[in-house]
């Protein structure tokens, strides 16, 4: 009986088909956009030393992959929490220069647009990601699941703060802040450069996957709530 | 949400209070008109509380420009027997006993799938209220179905 209620709620007072719905609509209706259109759109307003920045993180793995030892894959996660960072000062241009009421006046909504720019930036991120990965474990013999963690986990750590930072931090403040902290997880990198061999002798693999997934989580779940709240903010 | 969608639901809003579809869709096009006036297309998802807001005004003058009839005594919703539901009829028949406000609360909340949030703020109560309230009336709803037999 209850999801009958409910249900049938749903189905009460069915008006007739309005007769003059479309003439009168005909007069509001915008010109269609489709999703890859509208991503097209938002990519030309992504400055070009992000995707640039990326190209040289992979020039510089693809350098340490043919003339380094395989131990030294750190250096390769090192070089990741930097495309972290990119992407956060990328979303974060419109606050820096107050442009926020003037995206939101426009056609889309600010949240639309953040939505498809971390989509876009996320995409170039996977991409990078998706390269490194087979040519570090190629190069350094180490299991899928290790160099996984070795990469991701800096990747994550960083997006997962300077996400964070980002939604207490107004103005250029944010960029200072957000590339502290790329760079501590970077050093962070080196002075833990040993994590790979820990990883393998521990065998504690398991463990690292699921701090590595955890922090993926955080990653999505900080990137949503930056989201929300940047648009919440605004009208308050 | 899209205009059209947009439209759809609004409509059936007015035609729940007026029970005339010409009168429902006459004050739909006038509740986009005020609203465009002031506003753009693009603000009317955000802003779907001060819509339904106009809406509702603008329901509020249609029965005062015509004193014969009241909010509560509007006349029987017209029913295609070929096509109504057993359960849809009888459900129209227990919310017509309802007050207004209690009607207004749950055809926003199951009929037009409303958050509570946007609920509560076009109704000017609080979220608890409308929490509350939302559950008081499907028990009373329940209890008044009860007996009957649906295959819904």
């Amino acid at each position: 009986m209850r999801d009958h209620v409910k249900r049938g709620l749903r189905q009460v007072y069915q008006p007739p088909t309005p007769r003059k719905k479309q003439e009168f609509l005909a007069q509001f209706t915008q010109p269609e956009l489709s999703t890859t259109q509208f991503l097209f759109t938002q990519a030309a307003y992504l400055r070009p030393w992000s995707w640039l920045l990326s190209v040289g993180i992979f020039v510089a793995a693809v350098f340490i992959t043919q003339n380094l030892q395989p131990w030294d894959v750190w250096m390769v996660s090192a070089l990741l929490p930097f495309a972290a960072l990119t992407t956060v000062t990328e979303l974060s241009r419109s606050a820096r220069y107050h442009m926020e009421e003037l995206e939101m006046s426009a056609r889309f909504s600010l949240k639309s647009l953040l939505m498809a720019r971390m989509t876009l930036l996320g995409l170039g991120n996977l991409v990078l990601l998706a390269v490194l990965l087979p040519m570090v474990v190629v190069w350094s013999e180490l299991p899928v699941a290790v160099t996984g963690c070795v990469l991701l986990c800096p990747y994550c750590l960083t997006s997962v703060v300077c996400l964070m930072l980002s939604r207490r931090f107004r103005g250029s403040e944010v960029v200072f802040v957000c590339a502290g902290v790329a760079a501590t997880v970077s050093w962070g990198c080196f002075w833990w450069r040993e994590s790979p061999r820990i990883l393998l002798e521990s065998t504690n693999v398991a463990g690292w996957a699921g701090i590595t997934l955890i922090l993926l989580a955080l990653m999505l779940w900080e990137g949503r709530r930056y989201v929300c709240d940047r648009e919440e903010w605004i009208w308050n | 949400m899209d205009l059209e969608e947009c439209y759809d639901r609004l409509y059936r809003y007015c035609y729940m209070k007026t029970r005339h579809p010409q009168t429902a869709e006459d004050i739909t096009q006038e509740t986009f008109l005020r609203f465009l006036g002031t506003r753009d297309v693009g603000d009317m998802e955000r802003h779907i509380a001060y819509l339904y807001t106009i809406a509702r005004n603008l329901c509020v003058d249609f029965y005062r420009a015509r004193q014969d009839l009241s909010l509560d005594q509007v006349p029987p919703p017209a029913q295609d027997q070929e096509e109504a539901h057993t359960l849809r009829i009888a459900l129209e028949q227990v919310l017509e006993r309802l007050p207004e406000e209690d009607r207004e609360l749950i055809f926003l909340r199951y009929t037009n799938q409303l958050p509570v949030g946007k609920v509560a703020e076009i109704l000017g109560l609080s979220r608890f209220a409308v929490y509350r309230r939302e559950k008081q009336i499907l028990k009373r709803l329940r209890s008044q179905l009860d007996g009957r037999d649906f295959d819904a």
